[in-house]
């Protein structure tokens, strides 16, 4: 098992950044996102927090012989979210779904604003990713 | 950005828009109940039809523990229709 981790501050202010969020698909940097569907979605009347499910479909060109080996070119991904608007925190998690009896990515993201500049919004990002003995 | 089903691609784009709208709009401001309910329901109808004619109404359901997710399985489809 990896796990790797990254945090960068976007200079903008949480609530920007958490309505780009929705707003980022499609864009020309990930082509490969072919289709993004929001399985579930609703607001928690006990804590005001919205909480989406979404379905994820990735496609890119690869060579057949790759493809021959992993049974296909489409992916899937699962994310669950969930929006805290009076605490301003997002945070997301994501499980492939496809190809993982032999590589396992979970990813955890979270958005809130920069504790150093609250008009500024402070991303982390940690992945676990699990080879299995196939690999 | 079209849907999995072309079918579904106006009514997901619709409550997209209506959502996206809602969330600056009204959601961030602390009126939390979404205007978006009635296109979102047409959206799902659509949308879990593809789900079952793609068979990936298991693969959905096995992955959710992994993220936590709190939404109803679609095997338990009818318990999550009767609930709207």
């Amino acid at each position: 098992m990896r796990l790797f981790e990254a945090t960068h501050v976007f200079k903008h202010d949480w609530e920007t950044v958490s309505l780009a969020n929705w707003r980022k698909y499609p864009n020309d940097q990930t082509p490969h996102v072919r289709h993004v569907e929001i399985l579930n979605q609703d607001v928690d009347p006990a804590t005001g927090i919205l909480r989406t499910e979404r379905l994820i479909m990735v496609r890119q060109n690869v060579p057949t012989l790759i493809r021959k080996i992993f049974g296909g070119d489409t992916s899937y991904v699962l994310e669950y979210s969930e929006v805290d608007p009076r605490k301003q925190t997002m945070t997301m998690q994501s499980q492939n779904m496809t190809f993982s009896n032999l590589l396992s990515v979970g990813e955890y993201i979270t958005f809130t604003p920069d504790p150093e500049n609250t008009k500024h919004t402070l991303f982390t990002q940690s992945a676990q990713l699990k080879a299995s003995n196939a690999l | 950005m079209e849907s999995i089903d072309a079918k579904c691609t106006p009514l997901k784009r619709e409550y997209d828009e209506c959502f996206n709208k809602w969330y600056s709009e009204k959601f961030l401001d602390g009126k939390e109940s979404s205007d978006c309910t009635a296109l979102f329901k047409t959206y799902q109808k659509c949308l879990r039809q593809a789900l079952k004619e793609k068979g990936l109404t298991k693969m959905i359901d096995d992955a959710r523990p992994a993220i936590g997710s709190v939404f109803a399985n679609y095997n338990d489809d009818n318990k999550v229709e009767d609930n709207e």
